[in-house]
């Protein structure tokens, strides 16, 4: 809900870098950036991870990037991390596989609820005793594979909530708007009750109301004030010039309709962003707080 | 004065007064300053949980330490007191008003950690302490915690911006005004860069 008020002061904050290597985008458990893998390894991992989250409900994914710049591993892994949202909202069961190729470094980045089944130890002595012994030989995909396998190993150990049937789809895009033509039709209802219930009283308190609630919906919907406030003034200024000039109280629920048309209109350019093609992958909305570990080879 | 008039008198002042209420519990951001405060104070929790986290390993790592270094006297009693002055500064939310104890408060890990870091060069001269299972263990999970150290602090940095912002922008600082909300303390970008590097460990 407020993640786009949030963005700009995480773009800001992160501004503090020097020259930051971009986030790669997301769309596949497998990203490869560096070609080390032949086509055929990569669907091979794509599938393994893909039936593991329809199986058990975690989503592990795999990075290879040539270099994280003038960050370290852990600081572009955790932008990245953030960026992506790997894992079940609430249960924060991802784990991204991170291998900064040129760099010489790989690291887990461990959700927050997977921190337990796969403690820093762990995922330090996966990358010591398995990993790092067949990246040294330059065999990628086999240790890769190995650290997967480990990983999914411990993952499969631990109690997690049953994956639902549509959690290793994309995010349907119809959940939003599903979400939002709820916002309007509750505030179309609340515009009408409200309306009813002050027809007896002030109409001007009608559109006042309406006002308010579309504000307070479109809060909720994550406008920010700022746009919010002239707009309303002035919507609720036309409102009374109209009710003063018609003179007509009996139009219970009208400023409610036109405060859900407002909103309606106004989230239309709200940016909201949805990944709408029918394969494509996209992170749960996991959090991560920095677990996982990192070694180089 | 005619029943008409009554009714449109009392039609105004009731407009006036709902619309001014709806103006001031929206756009005065008392709720807004509520809400980021409580994520200040979330934010600042999860730091203190990670330094603690922390403190914790350092007994353990101490002794570790001496069954192979023992001679290193000066480093461990360093460590060990450094240990002490992190517990001894209370890291309770009032930390997040008052700017004195939030310096001293950083001051004491700051040291924390260069003592960690200074303990972890004298490591190296140890090859059979650095191959001991227990202290490699140890090891990985100091580095994880330095790590969530410093995301926990980032995130800090970040809230606390976001509620410093609200409370210094018209027309919410009237409000944090008259509730007494206050700009918080926040960690130093520079100091940030110094103190978020983990120590460095060398295999």
């Amino acid at each position: 809900m407020r993640r786009l008020f949030f963005l700009p002061i995480l773009l800001f904050c992160s501004g503090i870098f020097a020259d930051q290597i971009p986030i790669p985008k997301l769309a596949h458990r497998v990203t490869d950036l560096t070609s080390t893998l032949s086509e055929e390894e990569v669907s091979n991992l794509e599938n393994k991870l893909k039936d593991f989250e329809k199986r058990k409900g975690s989503q592990v994914v795999l990075v290879i990037i040539p270099t994280t710049g003038d960050e370290t591993i852990e600081q572009y892994s955790i932008r990245l991390a953030e960026d992506w949202k790997i894992g079940r909202k609430g249960t924060a069961d991802g784990v991204i596989f991170l291998v900064a190729k040129d760099d010489r470094k790989m690291r887990f980045e461990i959700g927050r609820g997977l921190e337990g089944a796969i403690p820093d130890v762990t995922s330090k002595r996966i990358q010591v005793e398995y990993v790092r012994p067949l990246f040294k030989e330059g065999k990628y995909f086999e240790g890769i594979d190995q650290g997967i396998e480990k990983i999914l190993g411990l993952i499969e150990g631990e109690p997690l909530p049953e994956p639902s049937s549509t959690s290793y789809e994309s995010s349907s895009p119809g959940t939003e708007d599903d979400n939002f033509g709820l916002y309007i039709g509750a505030l179309v209802v609340i515009g009408i009750v409200i309306g009813f219930l002050f027809k007896k009283l002030f109409s001007l308190l009608q559109a006042g109301l309406a006002t308010y609630v579309g504000y307070w919906v479109g809060g909720l919907l994550g406008f920010s004030l700022e746009v919010m406030l002239p707009l309303l003034v002035i919507f609720f200024i036309l409102l009374c010039i109209i009710y003063i000039a018609a003179k007509n109280p009996g139009s219970g629920g009208g400023g409610g309709w036109s405060g859900s048309s407002w909103s309606s209109y106004g989230s239309s350019d709200s940016g909201w962003s949805s990944s709408s093609s029918g394969d494509s992958f996209s992170g749960g909305g996991g959090d991560f707080s920095g677990g996982g570990s990192s070694s180089d080879w | 004065m005619s029943q008409g008039d009554f009714f449109r008198i009392r039609k105004s002042f009731l407009i006036g007064f709902t619309g001014l209420t709806l103006f001031f519990t929206n756009s005065c951001g008392y709720n807004t300053i509520q809400v980021q405060d409580e994520q200040v104070k979330a934010a600042w929790s999860e730091v203190i949980n990670m330094y603690q986290r922390r403190a914790d390993l350092i007994p353990n790592l101490v002794n570790t330490v001496k069954g192979y270094a023992a001679q290193e006297k000066e480093v461990l009693i360093e460590v060990t007191r450094a240990r002490a002055s992190v517990g001894s500064v209370q890291a309770t939310p009032e930390v997040l008003n008052n700017p004195e104890l939030f310096a001293k408060f950083n001051q004491a890990q700051g040291q924390m950690t260069s003592a960690l870091s200074r303990l972890m060069v004298v490591v190296e001269k140890y090859p059979d302490l650095k191959s001991d299972k227990s202290f490699i263990g140890l090891q990985a999970q100091l580095e994880g915690t330095e790590n969530r150290i410093a995301v926990a602090r980032n995130r800090y940095i970040t809230s606390v911006q976001e509620y410093n912002i609200t409370v210094r922008t018209f027309p919410n600082v009237i409000t944090a005004k008259i509730f007494g909300y206050d700009v918080k303390p926040n960690f130093s970008v520079e100091n940030e860069k110094e103190i978020s590097k983990p120590p460095q460990v060398q295999f």
